[in-house]
């Protein structure tokens, strides 16, 4: 979490693949067109500046630099185009696409810029997380992330409530137990080589005190997937003494990127991740960046509202069951069991309301949830439940509707059942 | 289905179990060997209950072997089709009413 002023992301696209990408993916990018479409109409002259303060581009792709006036035929659109010093006015001629324009090894100006995303992505989330740049790397995804780091290690010891990635892992030797409330127990002594315990659960939000278990077992490197716990409460790797961590992108919306963080990263072999998304990696630091401290917004805007839907379904609907450590929790997870009512038959009718939800359900997945298994060995427990995960922009609006039509949905659902 | 104490059935047929995910009950009344009543219960997904409810609409008026006769194709069939992940639950359908007729006919020749 940081205030600091960062150098802003930059970038260039030739004008082929602007059209590709989803206004989404191209916040802060520059974009120049290239010598394939374009000739410069003779009024936009304008100097390229690597490291202009400020650049933006809008979400119907055209880019602004507030600081320099570009004059432009329809005066609203500003463009700005790339001048090679020296060789007059003339856009870029980009004669690699055997490598793509986003290949960050390259050493022409394409290449110079993409390597300048990653190095100002790297900078963003080390600062977010209290790490070092060279201790951040990415990976194409979490699960991937995941599975190449304990590779690495013969035996691994996961908590039962990992994520499928983890918990399937052929390396994974021991498994660790967790009491109703999911809170890993960890007593017993531990003969792997590596532990893997998320910060906090993906489907019922507990919040685990890795602190206590790296004391517990301080000869063991400790590995923890972040993606659940990041941004929405504060993380500073530093303190959780981790060894390795990852978080996924796409949990915050940018899928096709993952962070991978290293203490040592000497201890990390090289993976074969090829190239990377470069547009998702962008627009995953500009939402950083834009948004310094992202817990203190989960803490005062969407804590408030989950905890308003959970006391408004108690209130309500009967019979029901809050998976999950309560008081120590993530502030925007709310899993809860319906008895009498499965969780797929839930999750249809909400959706045919207008609202999206999870379910443990077997019904969903093939087989219910691991997590809540883990928990408590009554099966209903996780064919009834649903996962109410809000976020930033979850209104008290969208909360109370959701009360209206859930508990009409439970009481349709319950005289139906043979339970 | 409503309160089932109050219901006067005939014959009963419950299939699957809360553990595999969808049990269904099925409630028959019968009169001269057709199906004049047919109420039901379902636990489970949203394809578990549509299942019970179509073959409920497809065996009402039919003879006890006419109704031994709909096949899980029908009832998926008659919902317009059902994915595959969720074929099982036109077969649990057909069972429970298979169970609750072989039920009826084994009290009926006991009483008889």
């Amino acid at each position: 979490m940081s205030n600091k002023k960062q150098e802003p992301t930059t970038l260039i696209l030739s004008e082929p693949f602007k059209e590709n990408f989803p206004p989404r993916l191209i916040p802060n990018i520059l974009i120049s067109r290239n010598s394939l479409s374009r000739s410069l109409p003779p009024s936009s002259a304008a100097t390229y500046i690597p490291d202009a303060p400020d650049r933006f581009v809008t979400s119907d792709g055209s880019v602004g630099v507030p600081a320099y006036d570009v004059p432009d035929e329809d005066g609203d659109r500003r463009k700005e185009v790339s001048e090679i010093k020296g060789s007059g006015l003339h856009s870029r001629v980009f004669l690699d696409h055997a490598a793509g324009p986003l290949n960050p090894n390259a050493f022409h100006l394409e290449g110079r810029e993409a390597a300048k995303v990653i190095n100002q992505a790297k900078k963003t989330i080390a600062d977010y997380l209290n790490a070092t740049p060279s201790q951040i790397s990415f990976a194409p995804s979490a699960s991937l992330a995941n599975y190449f780091i304990l590779s690495s290690f013969p035996k691994v010891a996961a908590s039962a409530i990992e994520h499928s990635s983890i918990i399937n892992h052929p390396n994974v030797a021991e498994t660790l137990p967790v009491d109703p409330l999911g809170r890993v127990i960890f007593s017993a002594g531990i003969k792997s080589d590596i532990i893997s315990i998320s910060l906090a659960n993906h489907e019922v939000g507990t919040i685990q005190d890795l602190p206590a278990i790296k004391a517990a077992y301080p000869s063991i490197p400790l590995h923890s997937d972040l993606s659940a716990a990041f941004t929405k409460i504060p993380i500073n790797i530093r303190n959780l003494n981790l060894n390795f961590a990852t978080l996924s992108g796409a949990k915050l919306g940018f899928p096709g990127v993952a962070i991978i963080y290293a203490k040592s990263p000497k201890t990390l072999p090289k993976f074969p991740f090829g190239t990377p998304n470069i547009p998702a990696i962008a627009a995953l630091t500009d939402y950083l960046l834009k948004n310094p401290d992202l817990p203190t917004l989960y803490e005062s805007k969407v804590r408030p509202l989950r905890d308003y839907l959970k006391s408004g379904i108690t209130r309500m609907i009967k019979n029901t069951i809050i998976n999950g450590d309560e008081k120590n929790m993530l502030p925007n997870i709310l899993n809860i069991s319906f008895d009498r009512a499965e969780g797929e038959s839930i999750l249809l009718a909400l959706d045919e309301q207008g609202i999206a939800v999870a379910t443990g359900s077997a019904c969903t997945t093939g087989t219910p949830s691991h997590v809540l298994r883990a928990m408590n060995p009554d099966p209903t427990l996780s064919h009834n439940s649903i996962r109410f995960s809000l976020g930033l922009e979850t209104t008290k609006s969208d909360i109370s509707h959701v009360l209206k039509v859930l508990p009409p949905i439970i009481k349709k659902l319950r005289e139906l059942s043979t339970l | 289905m409503g309160d089932e104490t109050k219901y006067k059935a005939d014959a009963v047929g419950t299939v699957g179990n809360k553990i595999c995910g969808d049990e269904m009950k099925v409630f028959l009344r019968i009169k001269d060997n057709k199906i004049t009543d047919f109420r039901w219960k379902t636990y489970g997904c949203a394809s578990a209950i549509a299942s019970t409810s179509a073959l409920s609409d497809l065996a009402l008026g039919k003879t006890l072997d006419e109704a031994l006769k709909i096949t899980p194709a029908q009832i998926a069939d008659s919902l317009g089709g059902l994915p595959k992940q969720k074929f099982h639950c036109s077969v649990l359908g057909s069972e429970a009413l298979a169970t609750a007729i072989k039920s009826y006919r084994s009290n009926y020749a006991n009483h008889k």
